[in-house]
């Protein structure tokens, strides 16, 4: 998704990527991976619950495209630790909301 | 002594009893005035003072003499004292005659008075009492019934009020009830608040806003970019 950031900044969005992480392990995936969004913690898992994507002490793969009204407009929930939505779909949707 | 003496008692009597005749005289006639007997009386009675003056000799027999005979002078001053009587007959009779008026009107001013004072006084004393007394006793009652009914007017009035209240409190509450009608316009509003009263995960909720720290941007949150960039939201299981 990283490699197609400049796509979806082209659909005026911004991405969010919350993991289970502490503040260490937050840090050293922006260090190692390096990706041009941020990468936001939360240990305590409370918003992690709040979306209902726990699985456990960390997170399923899930994607919410967000309006600029704050609306849900799509929603992937991945059934297992590797399901995600590709790039090209995400973007799909966010081509959807111009229209 | 005594031929003189006699003649001269006889004498005397003699001017005394023709003193005492014109006195009667002049009593009897009356309209002859004080004239006539005036004259004589004054002209007898010089003549009677050297009467006495002359027996000077014989004082007690001719005194005793004279006294006798001045005795039925007197005698003959009671017809004068007679005519004195008359004039309190007169008097009496005035008297009399001034006191039947007299008495006449105080009577007719007594008896009205009498009546008056008493048939007035009592009477009107009479009613008045009863009056005083019906009075205070319808008085009271009416007092009472009146201030029952005030009372209760009173009363009705505050209920009135209160019943006017109560009115004024149901409109209230009806213009109350009424707003919930205007609340109806709220659920136009609702159409607008749907998104954002259905918070939720779903399609077409409302994402719950979060605040969450940065590895290296510091915290971001969520309502921050709303009505400015559309927001990819991915959540990955751990970068371990």
């Amino acid at each position: 998704m990283a490699a197609q950031y400049a796509d979806i900044e082209a659909h005026d969005a911004i991405v969010l990527a919350v993991s289970a992480d502490d503040l260490s392990g937050a840090q050293e995936a922006a260090q190692s991976w390096g990706p041009p969004f941020p990468i936001l913690y939360n240990p305590d898992k409370t918003v992690i619950d709040t979306y209902g994507v726990r699985a456990g002490n960390i997170a399923t793969p899930a994607t919410f495209v967000i309006d600029k009204n704050g609306t849900i407009r799509w929603r992937y929930i991945g059934g297992g630790k590797t399901d995600r939505p590709s790039p090209a779909t995400v973007i799909a949707q966010l081509q959807a909301l111009d229209r | 002594m005594r031929d003189a003496a006699s003649t001269t008692l006889f004498n005397i009597p003699k001017r005394a009893i023709l003193a005492a005749a014109l006195a009667l005289l002049c009593v009897s006639a009356s309209a002859c005035g004080a004239s006539v007997p005036a004259a004589a009386v004054p002209t007898h009675t010089p003549a009677a003072v050297p009467a006495p003056t002359q027996p000077p000799a014989a004082i007690a027999p001719a005194t005793a003499n004279a006294v006798s005979t001045q005795a039925p002078a007197i005698a003959n001053t009671p017809p004068a004292s007679t005519a004195v009587p008359a004039q309190p007959n007169a008097a009496i009779a005035k008297a009399p005659t001034a006191a039947p008026p007299t008495i006449a009107a105080q009577p007719t001013i007594a008896p009205p008075q009498a009546p008056t004072a008493v048939i007035s006084t009592q009477p009107t004393a009479v009613p008045v009492q009863p009056t005083a007394a019906p009075t205070q006793a319808p008085a009271t009652t009416p007092p009472q019934a009146a201030a029952a009914p005030t009372q209760p007017p009173a009363v009705v009035n505050t209920p009135l009020p209160t019943a006017t209240v109560a009115p004024t409190q149901a409109p209230t509450s009806v213009p109350t009830q009424p707003p919930p009608a205007t609340a109806t316009p709220l659920p136009t509003i609702a159409p607008t608040q749907p998104p954002a009263l259905s918070v939720g995960t779903a399609v077409n909720d409302v994402a719950p806003d979060f605040t969450l720290p940065s590895a290296l941007s510091g915290d971001h949150n969520l309502s921050a970019y709303r009505g400015d960039k559309n927001v990819v939201l991915v959540f990955y299981r751990a970068f371990w």
